[in-house]
């Protein structure tokens, strides 16, 4: 057990960082808008080979969880999930350059949908990959933070991949919902602390008010929750239960605490002119997918897992 | 970064599981609760601690030196897990490990070492923690036990309230005021229980039997050789030393055995079913494990010596809102069944009332991490 990044990894989130403090940030996602997607910044870090990290001997699925987290941070605008976690692990090197992801039972609009050649469709027990020719994805105005677009495909159609692969998709779409959240999160309750350090009401910084501490420092603690286990998941990233952990744990965090972050922010807070939304409205995004943290933990309770003790959580005993 | 238990840990872990299991009946596992010492068990307690000082077991990540079994801090993670899952057999040792004998090697003469520290390896000691007062709970700095110098000797008067233990204890880590200055007026003695003038009632209340006592201190006369550490330098100690006492407890895991009990149950009882139920269960699983890695953030700062940070608010922060999830989902399971004393989900519900008070009330953690973690201005 060691919770300090190694070498490797350090040098992987250095980079990583110049890259972003180049290329992204919240005024560059401003500029996107909700349907953005960052051309630029995905082909930066492609090239400099930070989106191949999962399949990697020397790095693997935590230092790609690693670099979603923090292109999530800094509201970095392309599918980094997909790209860096689910493609990797659910197709390996074969795969379509743009893919997104949805479940059987979804009837909302798909994030990355628009511009994706190819949908993973996963239910209990199959995953399935569609092709998606042109016209069959209708975007959809939204403000959620990312490009969103409903899709007509046929059930009856798609290649199978089969049982073990629809478990492993579950996990990777959980390993990169947990990070991308993780990241999100961080940078949203920062922006707020900073904020509240510096705005003045009754002649002192809001942020030394005792109701308002409590409230932030209740959001650190559910944020770095849900920071280490996405970090936990994304080690064990086909374990079922540690992921299911990260991404129920992700949702009530979402749930907790971004609603909360405008509220002690203000009216300034539904500003588009103000970060904060750059993150919450990404969050309340992640918070619904996969059908929501409802169905994560329900997942977790129901597959029988009888504890997901020391043992599972780092696997040796 | 990474997230296996070394070949080390895993061993030893099956060992000492073996070591247990012939050691306890199987109602220890069954029943995943703190149990009390008492005197009428205090033998048996005794007992077991002789045993694991045998195998080095007992104070394992201590040096050498001081009777230590040279293990890593992980390891020690692993026995106090093993250990508090099933009850805490070594009653009130877990705290001369984690923080008490730590305290007395950062700050001990050596003559205090030699005399105090080896007898808490070998497991023939318990000690006490005199610390809270009627008017100094959370506000633990503004204490009022005074302690008069006089010749070699300080003469001490006052109470203490709320004291774990103190009816098995042989020693009590007091702490007393010498000067009037706050925070840095406070001096530490290392008091026997038997000194005369000290006086033990015990607290009547409806967490559990003998858990807290009240402390009377008239005019007991401590050798000045007896104070650990300078005059007036108490807090510093105390303060460095409960770093450890925060995350010293693993409740993490009996929180998660209590879970597994639930799952078992909802799962034959066909409640796991009800989308409620399931739902209750998986968040607060996500909760317990959350509060379980940033304990080990902490755990990771002792194995690698650095000083301890402010990463243990934060894990006492979440393991309190943990404990408080899994006995929610325990009553609202449960229901009726949970009101015989000492059922599962009554220990449950009631332990989770005390981890918000006790090792520093829960929002004396968040405006630590406000101040010390988000660095807010101070209000």
């Amino acid at each position: 057990m060691d919770l300090e990044l190694d070498e490797t990894q350090t040098a992987i989130v250095s980079s990583v960082r110049t890259i972003l403090g180049r290329l992204a940030g919240p005024t560059r996602a401003r500029e996107l808008g909700p349907a953005g997607f960052d051309e630029a910044l995905a082909d930066a870090l492609r090239d400099a080979g930070f989106l191949d990290l999962a399949t990697s001997a020397d790095a693997g699925v935590l230092a790609a969880a690693l670099v979603v987290e923090e292109v999530s941070r800094a509201a970095g605008a392309f599918d980094v999930g997909m790209e860096a976690v689910i493609g990797p692990m659910v197709l390996g090197d074969e795969r379509p350059s743009r893919l997104a992801i949805t479940t059987d039972r979804s009837r909302g609009p798909v994030r990355f949908a628009p511009g994706a050649e190819a949908l993973l469709v996963v239910g209990d027990d199959d995953v399935k990959l569609h092709s998606l020719a042109d016209g069959v994805v209708e975007p959809v105005e939204t403000v959620y933070g990312y490009p969103f677009g409903h899709v007509d495909w046929d059930p009856a159609k798609g290649r199978s991949l089969g049982s073990a692969t629809a478990a492993l998709a579950r996990s990777a779409w959980r390993v990169a919902l947990a990070a991308e959240a993780a990241g999100a999160l961080q940078a949203a309750l920062d922006h707020t602390v900073e904020h509240l350090s510096g705005r003045h009401q009754f002649g002192k910084p809001l942020g030394s008010l005792q109701a308002v501490q409590h409230r932030l420092a209740e959001a650190h603690v559910w944020v770095q929750g849900s920071v280490w286990l996405a970090r936990a998941a994304a080690w064990r990233s086909d374990d079922f239960a540690v992921s299911a952990c990260a991404a129920t744990h992700a949702a009530q965090t979402i749930k907790a605490v971004a609603a909360d972050l405008h509220q002690l922010s203000g009216a300034i807070g539904f500003t588009t002119e103000f970060d904060l939304h750059v993150w919450t409205t990404r969050l309340w995004a992640l918070r619904v997918e996969m059908g929501g943290g409802r169905e994560h933990a329900i997942d977790l309770a129901r597959r029988r897992w009888s504890g997901v003790g020391a043992e599972q959580l780092t696997k040796g005993a | 970064m990474e997230f296996d238990w070394g070949e080390e840990e895993i061993t030893f872990r099956k060992e000492l599981r073996g070591f247990l299991r012939e050691r306890f009946d199987d109602s220890y596992w069954s029943q995943p609760r703190h149990r009390r010492v008492k005197r009428e068990n205090v033998k048996d307690v005794l007992d077991f601690n002789r045993s694991l000082a045998e195998k080095g077991w007992l104070t394992p990540n201590w040096p050498a030196e001081y009777g230590g079994g040279g293990m890593s801090a992980w390891q020690h993670t692993v026995l106090s897990e093993e250990l508090w899952s099933i009850g805490e057999p070594r009653g009130p040792q877990y705290m001369n490990v984690n923080w008490i004998g730590p305290a007395i090697m950062l700050a001990g003469t050596d003559d205090q070492k030699a005399r105090y520290l080896p007898p808490i390896s070998r497991g023939e000691v318990f000690w006490c923690q005199g610390f809270s007062e009627p008017d100094a709970g959370s506000d633990l700095g503004s204490l009022r036990t005074s302690a008069i110098r006089d010749g070699d000797e300080y003469v001490v008067n006052g109470q203490k309230i709320w004291t774990s233990h103190c009816q098995v204890a042989d020693y009590c880590f007091l702490l007393v005021r010498t000067s009037p200055e706050g925070n840095r007026g406070i001096t530490i003695l290392l008091v026997p229980m038997d000194a005369p003038g000290l006086e033990v009632r015990p607290v009547a209340e409806f967490i559990g039997e003998g858990a807290f006592h009240e402390l009377f201190f008239t005019d007991v006369r401590v050798p000045v050789s007896e104070r650990l550490g300078e005059e007036n330098e108490g807090w510093r100690i105390v303060r460095r030393a409960l770093q450890f006492e925060r995350v010293g407890a693993p409740r993490w895991q009996r929180a998660s055995l209590v879970l597994d009990a639930l799952c078992r149950r909802a799962d034959e009882s066909g409640l796991l079913d009800d989308p409620v139920v399931a739902r209750s269960l998986g968040e607060a699983r996500s909760q317990v494990e959350a509060a379980r890695l940033l304990a080990y953030r902490v755990i990771d700062e002792r194995a690698k010596g650095s000083e301890p940070s402010a990463a243990a608010y934060v894990a006492r922060a979440a393991m309190v809102r943990a404990e408080r999830a899994v006995a929610d989902v325990a009553v609202e399971m449960m229901q009726e069944e949970m009101i015989p004393i000492e059922s599962n989900a009554d220990s449950a519900f009631r332990e989770a009332l005390v981890a918000g008070v006790a090792a520093g009330a829960y929002e004396i953690q968040l405006n630590l991490i406000a101040g010390l973690v988000l660095g807010l201005p101070r209000h």
